[in-house]
């Protein structure tokens, strides 16, 4: 950017709105700077600031790609004022983008590794990005497997791209709702994530796990990954915590010494385990 | 009279009439009267009263922390006791839901004025007391000199003025935080759908939020002063306080804290109420 | 022989700054208080106090600061920057806020450089008057500092015991300047006596350190702190806290994105829109504030964030500040639990 101010953000037109479930939508983002968006590159783990004028910023991460540049897509869910506001949002109007911050997963380091990614609910975007991250570098990897649920059939974000994984032969897709979830022509598995997990075992050996959930989902798979026998440095999730200048100065968003923000917010779970509790 | 006073405390503790009593001690190094949370007997011997224990310590009953230690006994002066009338008035606490230690001194503030246990043992004897020694005398001419003062100005002049007050507001809160009756567990200025009171502390954000806090405590403050004097700035709130109470008591015969079986002036009417502002 | 100044002729080049459109801050008399502001003539200048209720923390990171302008039309959005900042002279900081400059630009400098801070740091010079005097909230003995230190200071002026005047140091290139530009209201002579007071170390910031280290948990949090009223007095005082919030705020035409002051004190700085909270209760969050100031910030940047300046004591509503939680930490886990057992 030009200018040296690093909060003012880029203008962004939205050029596409997608409803993922019944309070879940997706924006797809265009740069109104031409060279902007030439000059934009992030890496998959990373996130923004979102803005609508007025209403004010609000942190998610990149949901796209870093191999499918040039645009920027964010997938939420309307919870407060500035979700609310993103949510009002039609084609064609502005927003702001700040970003990309944080830290990203190792991804070159999984060289020649299987990877297991593990998500839950509204926690696919962030794991979204970074699958489709390595798919479009399938050779780089070995067995890919993914295990995604959500509470109930409509929850589940991303329908159209779960179609695809689950139609590619290089990728095993586990789907599941929580019992009570299903729908009559359901034909995905039916329990917890942490359980779909445990039923479905799979190898810990060369392989890296991605856990991506709300805290009570990552409580109860952590445990089923340790039993799996997958040591704790080779576990990746994505931390979040409340966010305001996403940049390591407005102190809001530290877990002990960790700014989730800079330090983030890709951890090991064995850097999670370190953590004070306090998030 | 110090003796009385924790002699009383520790046989509150011993027989488990109270399980915290809440009174004031003194910080090391200059012996200034800090708030002092007792929940053993032998604590009690820390218990100081002084004219300097001015903080209401009322605010402490609706926090959370300090209701989780069990039934408390406090050490109230008048003021305070005003205070407990007005939160039991308004369905915060129960009369019988603590026990209350009444002490006062003549001079309050004025070093080396004698100090004295009140007699009464329930709130409504407590009450009487209280009456007796400040009914009457709170908003005489005398003490609303300065409003009238102000009253006497132009509305350009007293703009000026309050405009110079609040220009000099960090919105540290403590004007809320130290009141007895600001106990909502989220204030107006933390709303932001819509943004009520702009949170920013610039003239207008300041002002507003201090005009809807002395709004909100019109027929309810008891004139104790708390917020003036957490006040690092020395703005003088209770300029505020008292033209509004006075408002109540021209208007309604009503001052808050001296009997809380009265229905509170703001929420209840009667017919002899006058209308003719109604036009 | 040394540089000097008397204090009719501090006014003089007070007076003389204003004169050339300089922002001249200083401790200033406002009512019954004394506050760093800009002073519109010299003679509004007071140094007769310990030091003002205020640092000097607002002028480099203001209390609301502008980061843009925004306007809303069928055109789009249109932003604009604020214009630049004003070139200032603080006359009558102490060591200790002078001190918290350095520190903050730890912070505002790390990776991210924050653009309003630093154009304010470049467009400033800081004059320190040498302490006096100090009070029993004063430790800025204890964190490696004393009322001599020159750290983000351009001139030091040493008050003199004869009265009325002072040595005068230049510390900086910015403070050369400033000599050389009122070359004439300086003078050459023998210093003599000084008059520097100094408060005594009041505890070891290596134990304390020590002490938030080891003990993430422990009853002393919930215990000493409970009286603490959760405001934002202590943070906004001091002059090194530096949390903010970014707001927008603003009609259906257009508006601003302003940083504010925020505080870890506050109950809802760490609040998720979920309802989850991190740190629900005053306990974590004065845990926060010690193992920030004095475990974090000198493992990241070398320095605690806390120049023992004691604005949070005196102008604590509940009188804790953060000596006396210091000196008990300090002392060990035994000495703990909240006012003193005599």
């Amino acid at each position: 950017m030009a200018s040296e101010n690093i909060y003012l953000p880029y203008l962004m037109t939205v050029e596409r709105v997608l409803d993922e479930t019944h309070d879940v939508r997706t924006l797809h983002l265009r740069f109104q700077d031409p060279a902007a968006a030439e000059a934009f590159s992030f890496r998959a783990g990373q996130f923004g600031e979102y803005s609508v004028f007025g209403a004010g910023e609000c942190t998610f991460c990149i949901a796209n790609p870093p191999t499918r540049n040039g645009h920027i897509e964010c997938t939420f869910r309307k919870a407060g004022r500035v979700t609310k506001a993103l949510r009002d949002l039609e084609e064609g109007d502005t927003c702001g983008f700040r970003g990309p911050y944080g830290n990203t997963f190792p991804i070159a380091d999984w060289r020649g590794k299987n990877l297991l990614f593990i998500a839950g609910g509204i926690a696919l975007p962030p794991m979204r990005c970074l699958i489709w991250n390595c798919l479009d570098l399938r050779e780089d990897y070995r067995d890919v497997t993914i295990v995604y649920g959500a509470r109930t059939v409509g929850d589940l974000v991303y329908k159209q791209e779960l179609a695809e994984w689950d139609a590619r032969p290089d990728v095993r897709l586990l789907q599941t709702v929580d019992p009570g979830g299903e729908t009559p022509d359901w034909k995905g598995d039916i329990g917890f994530v942490p359980t779909v997990l445990e039923k479905a075992a799979p190898a810990s050996e060369n392989t890296i796990a991605i856990v991506c959930g709300p805290p009570i989902m990552l409580k109860f798979t952590f445990p089923v990954l340790d039993k799996l026998g997958f040591a704790r440095s080779n576990v990746y999730t994505t931390m979040e915590n409340r966010m305001k200048c996403g940049l390591g100065k407005c102190g809001r968003c530290n877990i002990g010494e960790i700014y989730v923000c800079k330090d983030g917010p890709v951890f090991t779970a064995e850097q999670v385990g370190r953590m004070p509790a306090e998030y | 009279m110090i003796d009385q006073l924790r002699q009383r405390a520790r046989e509150l503790l011993e027989t488990g009439q109270a399980a915290v009593v809440i009174g004031y001690g003194e910080r090391a190094g200059d012996g200034r009267p800090v708030p002092l949370f007792v929940t053993q007997p032998a604590e009690t011997a820390r218990l100081v009263f002084t004219p300097a224990c001015v903080d209401n310590l009322a605010r402490y009953l609706t926090r959370k922390d300090v209701q989780a230690l069990g039934r408390p006994a406090l050490v109230a002066t008048p003021p305070t006791i005003k205070a407990v009338a007005v939160l039991v008035q308004e369905n915060q606490l129960a009369a019988d839901g603590l026990v209350l230690i009444g002490v006062c001194c003549e001079a309050p503030g004025t070093a080396g004025t004698a100090c004295a246990l009140l007699a009464g043992a329930t709130l409504a004897e407590l009450e009487a007391e209280v009456a007796g020694r400040l009914r009457g005398q709170e908003l005489t001419e005398a003490a609303l000199a300065r409003v009238a003062a102000l009253e006497a100005q132009s509305a350009d002049e007293r703009w000026a003025f309050w405009e110079a007050e609040f220009a000099r507001c960090i919105r540290c809160y403590a004007c809320r935080q130290a009141c007895p009756l600001c106990y909502c567990e989220q204030c107006i200025v933390e709303k932001n759908q819509p943004q009520w009171v702009p949170s920013s502390p610039h003239p207008l954000g300041n002002t507003l939020f201090h005009f809807y806090r002395a709004f909100h405590l019109a027929g309810r403050c008891v004139l104790c002063d708390a917020c003036a004097e957490a006040c690092p700035m020395d703005i003088p709130l209770g300029l505020l306080n008292r033209k509004l109470a006075r408002e109540v008591r021209d208007n309604f015969a009503y001052e808050a804290g001296y009997d809380h079986t009265a229905p509170p002036a703001m929420a209840s009417y009667r017919s002899s109420d006058q209308e003719a502002f109604i036009r | 022989m040394a540089t000097l100044l008397t204090s009719a002729n501090l006014t003089a080049l007070v007076g003389r700054a204003l004169s050339q459109q300089y922002r001249v801050v200083g401790p200033r008399r406002d009512g019954e208080l004394t506050l760093l502001a800009p002073l519109a003539a010299a003679e509004q200048l007071n140094l007769g106090v310990l030091m003002a209720r205020n640092s000097i923390k607002e002028f480099f990171f203001p209390r609301c600061e502008l980061l843009f302008h925004y306007t809303l039309g069928r055109g789009g959005v249109a932003l604009r920057e604020p214009a630049d900042f004003p070139r200032t002279l603080i006359v009558g900081s102490r060591a200790c806020d002078a001190a918290s400059l350095e520190r903050l630009d730890r912070l505002f400098g790390w990776d991210y450089r924050d653009s309003f801070y630093f154009k304010r740091r470049e467009a400033s010079t800081v004059v320190t008057v040498v302490c006096d005097r100090c009070d029993e909230a004063c430790f800025c003995s204890s964190v490696g500092l004393d009322p001599r230190s020159a750290a983000g200071s351009d001139v030091l002026l040493v008050p003199l015991a004869a009265g009325g005047t002072y040595r005068v140091a230049a510390v900086t290139a910015k403070g050369e300047a400033l000599l050389a530009e009122w070359a004439d209201l300086f003078t050459a002579g023998e210093p003599g006596p000084e008059r520097v007071a100094a408060p005594p170390v009041r505890f070891d910031q290596a134990r304390a350190r020590e002490f938030l280290a080891d003990n993430f948990e422990h009853p002393l949090w919930q215990e000493q702190f409970r009286a603490c009223l959760g405001c934002g007095t202590c943070t906004y005082l001091c002059p090194v806290c530096h949390c903010f919030d970014i707001v927008d705020e603003g009609s259906l035409a257009g508006g601003a994105r302003l940083k504010n002051w925020d505080s870890c004190q506050f109950a809802l700085f760490t609040r998720h829109t979920s309802g989850h909270n991190p740190r629900p209760g005053q306990d974590a969050r004065w845990r926060q504030r010690l193992r920030h100031k004095f475990l974090y910030y000198p493992d990241r940047f070398g320095a605690a964030a806390c120049v023992g300046c004691g604005r949070c004591e005196r102008a604590c509503p509940v009188g804790i500040g953060i000596r006396e939680p210091l000196q008990a930490l300090a002392g060990g886990a035994e000495s703990v639990g909240g006012a003193r057992r005599d």
